[in-house]
């Protein structure tokens, strides 16, 4: 029966479309395949903007992790209408509210960890020996590093007080494997040891500027610089004073990112990047929204005032005119009552409905950091051998926004007589005080050097200690290893 | 013609017939000798004179066989054979025997004609893919007729299947009763998955003449179309349905065309029913009243009002005097009663049909308008169907097409427990007419709603082609095909009044008012291709094997839009709407899944005494995690024949069927997404980046993901008695799920905090039985009882410290929620309830006291406490029926029962008890509530109106007795249908749902109500 051979023969055929895995393999739309995403240049671009698009979201640095946590938490600003926020304040960490606000930070910033690491596990971007790729791989691990030290900054111990504390979980594969607790010591090791080798790989990156839209607009890539600033920032948080320098002193020779010029202080942060002075932003379109609403608005339940005596910092030593104060404060109507306000994060466009007479080289985002924090580096390391160079670089930044130098000689009121008066530590908080008010630096500043705080109110001071300084690490995290 | 020599070697006899096919040459006669002769001729069925291809026809001398052919496609059969004297029998699946005596005949040019047995017709298992041999099938089967299932009910398709298969369950749904808008869910041989954030996971798998359907697609089906159902219940029937197979799989044949001239059938049904109140017992007026005093509702407790200085209790003696006077005027509304109606629903089918030997016609339509008995709310369905077979020889094309439409509107009455809230001294209407809405404690008027222009519609339109094909190449070779192409397409539409209560704070007139339109499509492809070998053998052995495969495609969208601002009631267009919601933007969803599968499935049996099944599949899907992308699936049983050993020789005559069976078999299910089992990254323009666009992973893929297994083990039991008066059949089974799927917590550090992983083992054990018999059986009476029974127990044999997860988060929402949410345990039942245990109420202070686990009582609450009270399933599940047949008229009744399940008796709970003094409650209230101390009560402070604590004080345990059908009916007999011109005149009543006791006194129908009625058809044949 010669019909009924080729139907075996059919049938068989058949069987061996058994395995056409193209018909199985469905791909729903607006959606992509891990391995085949991060196959090509293009692919791992559209990672990385993703973890970048997820650093600006409000549980980050869209606002928890620049204006509003950190802030309520050094005592800028209080919002008495909102009682989770008055709970921060009092540093009642195990305050309901509290509580599930850090766990929210913890959660996203190490979901936005694991996205970098989805970019690094890529063989392409673990095997980066040429351009793109070192580029791609550079920026992933400075994020990486960036992102776990701010979680060290917020759930560890200072270094400085203790070596031997405990640290974190530090992430570095993409996968359903929980990585362990660490300690202290360990996690900067990772953290220098991600920056270091993000600083080889961007090293030539000059070179290749402009090639590609990836290329384009660096300061909203964690670039050449960003990378050094934060090794910057890192020694100095370990205490590592000469290494601190080394970098804080490349960056500010780069040349490619300098001070500006007192009269260009006016609107320079407004929702957009400072053109000269952001060495790392975060491109973010409707950061006017989230600002407006907390620090512009005048409803009491939600927006953050200003501590009553902000202006008296301002005010020490003032010889010349601070810019910054009549450019980072304004005064709005609260019913009957005139109420200042921070308006230094403001869009000024968007706040008259002008949108588009905005310059359009201005890029609009968050500035995560400025060369003057190099500057304030450089002084506080060199405050004790070489003071000259200390006050030089304090100086600096001071006549760029419009004061007088530091007068370090001074009537002694007693005596009658003149009296040296060098440069302090203090001198330079107070200018990082009144430099970075508002943008989420000043709480880790008190906690590197350990300093109690007062209370917006001036009524109470936190004494210094691990109970303010130390957020505890999030239940969600113990309860679920096992 | 093709002659089979007789070898004792059973491996031989199959190589044989092999190299038999493959070459063409007939083989010669080894048996030399004298003058030889003939038996020859054509076997047809008697009634439609369809010639019959692979007939045995043997030839026995003194008991034995001595040689024997098969039939060929023309129903040719030719014997030479050299002995004298001899039979010839004839014998055939489904047909009655048939012997002749060659002395006694004249065996050259046979014409004979055999009969179909109605008795054995059904000895097909349908699988859907395969028919087998019922005799020797291993697997466990539960089969109805569309007769049978009508005779429970001529409208609940799904009712009627779970009435009839011992081990199905359908899932009692109290809140949904009789809406016809609801489609049941159904379990079969208990649950075995935990039930996954609204999936229905344990629902069998529904086919419809070889193409997968919805249980929606069933609860819409014509039930006059069905010609037979088959349930295939353990792993040797669905192993066929690889990972399709772990639920069940319900299998329906739709009638085939008979050859005949034109006839038209015409069936009717019309169905009353009434709405079921009894099960609410609200307060009167007076009574209600007099609960809001106890309550302390008019007691100011000597506070003053602030504006006049007067104390509020002379407001509120006031507020009591007028009600007290309107009650004794005779005020007492009846609010349960306003949203109900009696619903009278008809259900119309007609089907042409005809046709000659090689070309067969059928026409079908059907209009069905069913009304559920809350108001203003109904079901229709629309279809209209054709169907052509083709008969060529040994080919059979049909085709098939049907169009259905489904309309869709809901009760704008709303939920009914709004109306058993309501206060008794409340008008409903204000004396002009007008619906009064200045109610009692500013409670709203539900009717308010309904008065509204708001509506809630829906419909889809079903286009569907299915063709088959069979081949039957020669005997012993058979190949088929089914193909089927649908396409669907649904909108709904659902507007709310801009005058509704929802907006009585909004005050921008462009805000009021919303229309929320939604519209879905979706197109299917499947197909499957089928080749069969079977060969009889005269010692009636028996091999089977086929062998398959299968292609599936289903994509389908849909697309939601909301509109707000809507200044007129009437204005419900959506066009006319004013704007989209703030920060609205439109909503869509995507759903694509592909599979193939090949399988094969063999039968052997040896002298129908022992016999063995064997089947093995294999499935692709793109559902599955790309590293286990194919899944194998396996069954295989084993099966006795007892009847036909030696030492049954004489018991024989008693016996029809004796046979013992077993099976096991390795089936799976898939209920995870794609993207679980593989990272996927997700795009989205909230990523944009200035110079491009970001995309983030949805989750970390576990790329270890797999489906769910089940391992079924089965044993059964089958038993036919006194010419088939008596049947019985049995079955015990065991079902190991593993690798059941949950969301696994991970500490956040991994980067997620829940994925879904493999994780904890479920164990189902069973019994199920199915009695049958005649008591009495003549030609023209007969009195047949039935009775089926069911058990299922249900443990975690494993369990995941991720399920302990679960445990704490039911643990921290249990005050949210009015039953107990589970508690899983090793050890324990899914559906385990576990209450804390009540010493009862203390009669000096009328606060409830609790046992602690230690049996220290306490007056304090702590769900560390609880304890296993029992199983929310129940402990034996069955039915009864009876059927009296005479002279055409028929009486068939049919009781279920459902024993030993607890419940937790939310009535008492939250209207006897935890009730809001300012809504109605139940009668009970007034009985046994405590008012002082020293009263020994059952029920807590009557002033006390928190919501008491899950304890067993509200767990009672089921026994319920319900009578779900009573069927009268009526064939008119040959003679009185000649005279009126027709073929076949059926007309019958069916009342449904007409009795319940139950030990547990409980509101049903909470949310739409239940019903009772009857059911009066028409069938007939012109």
């Amino acid at each position: 029966m010669k019909k009924f051979r080729y139907i075996v023969y059919l049938v068989v055929a058949l069987f061996a479309t058994t395995s056409c895995e193209d018909f199985l393999n469905i791909i729903p739309e607006g959606q992509a395949k891990r391995d085949e995403l991060l196959a090509t240049s293009e692919g791992i671009e559209e990672a990385m903007y993703g973890v970048y698009a997820q650093l600006r979201s409000n549980t980050l640095y869209g606002q928890e992790l620049h204006f509003q946590t950190l802030e309520v938490m050094a005592h800028n600003l209080y919002c008495d209408g909102n009682t989770s926020i008055t709970a921060l304040g009092k540093f009642e960490y195990d305050n309901t509210s509290v509580k599930s606000l850090f766990e929210s930070i913890w959660t996203a910033m190490y979901k936005n960890i694991s996205n970098a690491n989805s970019v690094l596990d890529a063989p392409l971007v673990a095997n980066a020996k040429e351009f793109p790729y070192t580029i791609y791989r550079g920026e992933a691990l400075g994020l990486r590093a960036f992102m776990h030290f701010d979680l060290v900054r917020l759930f560890a111990e200072q270094y400085t007080q203790n070596a031997n504390a405990a640290g974190i979980p530090y992430a570095t594969e993409f996968s359903l494997k929980t990585p362990e607790f660490e300690s202290l010591k360990e996690n900067y090791e990772h953290i220098l040891a991600d920056l270091h080798e993000a600083d080889s790989l961007l090293a030539d990156e000059e070179k290749y500027e402009g090639e590609g839209n990836y290329m384009l607009d660096r300061q909203i890539h964690f670039n050449k610089y960003a990378v050094k600033a934060t090794l910057a920032r890192v020694y100095l948080t370990m205490g590592n004073k000469a290494e601190a320098a080394k970098y804080a002193k490349e960056v500010i020779d780069g040349g490619k990112y300098y001070l500006k010029e007192m009269t260009e202080v006016k609107n320079d942060l407004a929702g957009v990047l400072s053109k000269k002075e952001c060495i790392f932003g975060i491109y973010y379109a409707g950061f006017y929204t989230q600002v407006y609403e907390k620090l512009h608005k005048t409803t009491t339940r939600y927006s953050l005032d200003l501590r009553a005596d902000y202006k008296d910092i301002y005010n020490k030593d003032h010889l010349g005119n601070d810019y910054r104060l009549s450019s980072y404060f304004t005064t709005v109507t609260l019913g009957s009552d005139q109420v200042d306000r921070l308006c230094k994060l403001t869009d000024i466009y968007e706040l008259d409905n002008n949108a588009a007479s905005r310059p359009l080289d201005l890029i609009l985002g968050i500035n995560m950091i400025r060369i003057p924090e190099m500057y304030y580096i450089m002084a506080e390391v060199l405050l004790d051998e070489d003071p000259a160079q200390a006050l030089a670089y304090y100086n600096e930044v001071r006549t760029h926004r419009g004061l007088e130098p530091l007068k370090t000689e001074a009537v002694d009121e007693n005596t009658g007589e003149l009296v040296d008066r060098p440069l302090t530590l203090q001198h330079i908080n107070e200018e990082r005080y009144k430099e970075y008010f508002g943008e989420g630096q000043l709480y880790f500043n008190m906690k590197r050097l350990n300093q109690s705080i007062v209370s917006y109110d001036n009524v109470t001071t936190y004494e210094a200690s691990k109970k303010i300084y130390v957020i505890p690490i999030p239940d969600i995290e113990i309860e679920n290893r096992y | 013609m093709n002659k089979i020599n007789p070898t004792t070697n059973f491996v031989g006899k199959i190589c044989c017939t092999i190299l038999m096919l493959l070459c063409a040459f007939p083989a010669l006669a080894s048996k030399a000798g004298d003058a030889n002769k003939e038996v020859s001729g054509i076997v047809v069925d008697k009634k439609t004179k369809d010639p019959l291809i692979g007939v045995n026809v043997a030839i026995w001398k003194d008991g034995k066989i001595e040689t024997g052919v098969t039939t060929d496609f023309d129903g040719a059969f030719h014997i030479e054979t050299s002995l004298s004297s001899f039979e010839v029998q004839f014998s055939y699946m489904g047909y009655k025997d048939l012997k002749f005596d060659s002395k006694s005949h004249d065996l050259s040019g046979m014409h004979v004609e055999l009969e179909e047995d109605a008795n054995t017709l059904g000895d097909v298992v349908v699988t859907g893919f395969v028919t087998k041999n019922k005799e020797t099938f291993t697997g466990s089967v539960t089969e109805m007729s569309g007769l049978e299932l009508r005779q429970v009910s001529g409208t609940n398709i799904i009712g009627a299947i779970s009435a009839l298969t011992p081990g199905m369950a359908m899932v009692q749904n109290t809140s949904q009763g009789s809406n016809p808008n609801h489609t049941p869910e159904l379990v079969l041989r208990g649950m075995s998955s935990f039930s996954n954030s609204g999936q229905q996971v344990n629902q069998p798998t529904i086919i419809l003449d070889g193409t997968e359907i919805s249980m929606q697609d069933l609860y819409d089906l014509d039930i006059n179309e069905i010609e037979k159902i088959t349930v295939l219940k353990d792993a040797s029937a669905t192993a066929l349905y690889g990972s399709k197979a772990a639920n069940g799989v319900i299998v329906i044949t739709r009638k085939p065309i008979q050859e005949s001239t034109v006839r038209v059938q015409y069936n009717f049904t019309g169905n009353l029913q009434f709405p079921v109140l009894g099960d609410y017992n609200v307060l009167n007026a007076s009574e209600k009243l007099e609960y809001e005093r106890l309550a302390g509702l008019y007691d100011a407790q000597g506070a003053i009002n602030s504006e006049t200085g007067l104390p509020l209790q002379y407001e509120y003696d006031e507020l009591y005097n007028q009600r007290y006077k309107l009650i004794r005027a005779g005020l007492d509304s009846d609010w349960l009663s306003q949203p109900a109606r009696t619903a009278l629903s008809n259900d119309h089918s007609l089907r042409v049909y005809g046709g000659a030997s090689n070309l067969r016609y059928e026409l079908t339509g059907r209009f069905g308008d069913t009304r559920g008995v809350m108001k203003d709310d109904y079901r229709k369905r629309h279809s209209l169907g054709f169907k052509l077979d083709y008969f060529a020889g040994p080919i059979t094309i049909s085709n098939r097409t049907t169009y259905q439409e489904v309309s869709v509107k809901n009760t704008p009455y709303g939920s009914f427990s709004q109306y058993v809230g309501m206060n008794p001294y409340d008008r409903i209407y204000n004396e002009d007419g007008s619906i009064n809405t200045d109610l009692a404690w500013d409670l709203d008027n539900p009717l308010y709603e309904a008065s509204l222009g708001s509506f809630s519609t829906s419909g889809t339109r079903t286009l569907s082609n299915s063709s088959d094909f069979r081949w039957d190449i020669s005997k012993m070779f058979l190949l088929t095909g089914h193909f089927n192409v649908s396409s669907d397409m649904g909108e709904n539409d659902i507007f709310t009044s801009p005058k509704s209560l929802a907006y009585k704070d909004v005050t921008d007139l462009s805000k009021k008012g919303q229309y929320t339109k939604g519209v879905s499509r979706g197109v299917s492809y499947n197909g499957n291709l089928v080749g069969t070998f079977n060969k009889f053998f005269k010692d009636e052995s028996l091999v089977s094997l086929s062998t398959g495969w299968e292609i599936n495609y289903a994509n389908s969208s849909s697309e939601t839009i909301q509109a707000i601002g809507f200044f007129n009631d009437h204005l419900s267009y959506i066009g006319n709407a004013v704007s989209y919601p703030a920060s609205g933007k439109p909503y869509g969803t995507q759903a694509e899944t592909a599979d193939v599968g090949a399988f094969v499935t063999g039968n052997v049996s040896w002298r129908n005494r022992y016999f063995a099944d064997g089947t093995w599949r294999t499935t692709g899907s793109s559902q599955f995690g790309e590293n286990n992308r194919f899944g194998h699936f396996w069954s295989g049983g084993l099966g006795w024949n007892i009847l036909n050993e030696s030492f049954m020789e004489d018991a024989k005559k008693h016996f029809d069927i004796l046979k013992l069976r077993t099976s096991t078999g390795y089936t799976g299910k898939v209920s995870f997404s794609p993207f679980q089992a593989m990272t996927m990254y997700q795009y989205n323009n909230s990523y944009e980046y200035k110079n491009g666009i970001g995309a983030i992973p949805i989750t970390i893929g576990n790329v270890d993901l797999t489906w769910e297994r089940t391992m079924n083990y089965n044993v059964g039991f089958d038993l036919s008695m006194f010419d088939r008066r008596l049947n019985f059949t049995a079955d015990a089974y065991i079902r190991n799920t593993t690798d059941l799927l949950l969301d696994k917590s991970f500490a956040p550090s991994t980067g997620v905090t829940s994925a879904k992983s493999n994780l904890g083992e479920l164990q189902n054990k069973g019994f199920e039985y199915q009695l049958d018999g005649y008591v009495i059986r003549n030609n023209d009476f007969y009195w047949r009882l039935a009775s089926t029974g069911y058990l299922n127990r249900n443990k975690i044999t494993k369990i995941d410290k991720a399920l302990e997860e679960i445990n704490k988060e039911n643990q921290a929402n249990a005050s949210l929620s009015l039953t107990p949410l589970p508690q899983y345990a090793e050890g324990e039942s899914v559906s385990a309830l576990k209450l804390v245990r009540s010493a009862g109420i203390d009669p000096a202070t009328g606060k409830e006291v609790y046992i602690k686990r230690d049996g220290t009582l306490t007056f304090e609450y702590d769900p560390a406490d609880r304890v296993l009270i029992g199983d929310t399933e129940p402990a034996y599940t069955g039915t009864f029926s009876t059927n009296v047949f005479w002279k055409g008229f028929s009486v068939y009744a049919l009781f279920s029962y459902r024993l030993g399940a607890w419940v937790y008796n939310t009535t008492r709970v939250s209207k006897v008890e935890g009730s809001d003094p300012q809504y109605n409650a139940d009668q009970r209230v007034f009985d046994d509530r405590w008012t002082k101390p020293g009263d020994v009560a059952f029920y807590k402070d009557i002033a006390d109106s928190s919501r008491p604590e899950q304890t067993t004080r509200f767990a009672e345990k089921e026994y319920t007795l319900s009578l779900g059908s009573l069927n009268v009916s009526y064939e008119f007999d040959e003679k009185t249908c000649k005279s009126m011109h027709v073929r076949n005149l059926r007309t019958g009543i069916n009342f449904t749902d007409i009795l319940r006791l139950s030990s547990v006194k409980i509101e049903r129908g909470t949310d739409y109500l239940y019903s009772q009625g009857f059911e009066f058809y028409l069938n007939v044949t012109l």
